[in-house]
């Protein structure tokens, strides 16, 4: 039980960390390209493409632990557990994008009037929506194989064995 | 209750004999506690009682407090609590695959991974059981994937 505590606190720091580094990445890379044009127009980039200000990643920081708390609400035993895995995902998707939109407006992540900017984050949050949930697809396809394959030379060990 | 035990030295195989007014629920579960020593479960059904081998059991579940063994095509009641049956059953193959379940790995047919580090688990008799990402490690230990 405690050991299982244990590996549920570290998997909350591991998976706030892994989107934190993922985001940091994202925004560092577009910086690079266009963080002097829009130094004005987002908080983001408010360094130009000179780095990410501590204030930004702070936020970068409180919005991962923010989404791996939903994501343990939501997918967590005993929470939502009489909803299907699909009610959970839209309910999660809902959830990060309401987020998502007050972190925006209150953080100045761009300019609540600026249309340019709401698309921006529509185009990004489906490709990054989609892109998660084709990996989720090509992982679970590859750990079935895997476990088919490891079964099947369990059974062949254990063929003899009477208990 | 009275407990006397003989040390006989000419004795091969122990031997258990109960002296009791009435075969009651309280008995039945010494009975019980007995049979899962020996790798047997007693299993209740249709008001018959039942000494299943252990390894025939599939899965074992509890459903409103009470607890039932699943073989290919039966399903019989046990007076015993899922906790008191994983210990024993450990070397025959159970694990716990759940709050309410356990499951016997030799009887398994098919692994298939779920979305969120579930397990679907096929059993030999074609039914499905969904291992929490919580248990799966126990699968993944015993598959040496972890």
């Amino acid at each position: 039980m405690r050991e299982g505590n244990i590996r549920n606190r570290l998997g909350f720091i591991s998976q706030t960390f892994i989107i934190f580094g993922v985001t940091v990445l994202a925004i560092m890379v577009i910086g690079m390209f266009i963080g002097e044009k829009e130094a004005e127009f987002s908080t983001l980039f408010r360094l130009g493409n000179r780095g990410i200000a501590y204030r930004t990643l702070l936020e970068f920081l409180l919005s991962s632990i923010c989404i791996s708390g939903l994501e343990r609400i939501f997918f967590k035993e005993g929470f939502f557990e009489n909803l299907s895995y699909l009610m959970r995902t839209v309910f999660m998707l809902i959830s990060v994008t309401v987020l998502m939109v007050v972190f925006i407006i209150y953080f100045g992540w761009f300019p609540a009037y600026s249309w340019q900017g709401w698309l921006g984050f529509i185009i990004s949050f489906s490709i990054c929506f989609g892109a998660s949930m084709s990996i989720m697809v090509v992982k679970t396809k590859w750990e079935s194989k895997i476990y088919e394959q490891r079964l099947e030379e369990y059974k062949k060990k254990h063929k003899n064995k009477k208990y | 209750m009275k407990i006397q035990i003989n040390e006989v030295s000419w004795q091969e195989d122990t031997e258990v004999i109960i002296n009791c007014k009435k075969v009651d629920e309280e008995i039945m579960k010494i009975i019980t506690m007995l049979h899962v020593y020996d790798k047997k479960l007693t299993g209740i059904k249709g008001g018959q009682i039942y000494i299943l081998d252990a390894s025939k059991i599939l899965y074992i579940d509890t459903v409103d407090k009470k607890t039932f063994l699943y073989t290919d095509s039966d399903v019989y009641e046990t007076p015993l609590k899922l906790y008191e049956l994983e210990e024993q059953l450990d070397a025959v193959g159970f694990f716990r695959a759940g709050k309410s379940v356990l499951i016997n790995f030799n009887e398994i047919k098919a692994l298939k991974s779920d979305l969120n580090g579930r397990i679907l688990v096929t059993m030999n008799n074609g039914e499905r059981l969904t291992v929490s990402r919580q248990y799966a490690v126990t699968i993944k230990k015993k598959l040496d994937i972890v």
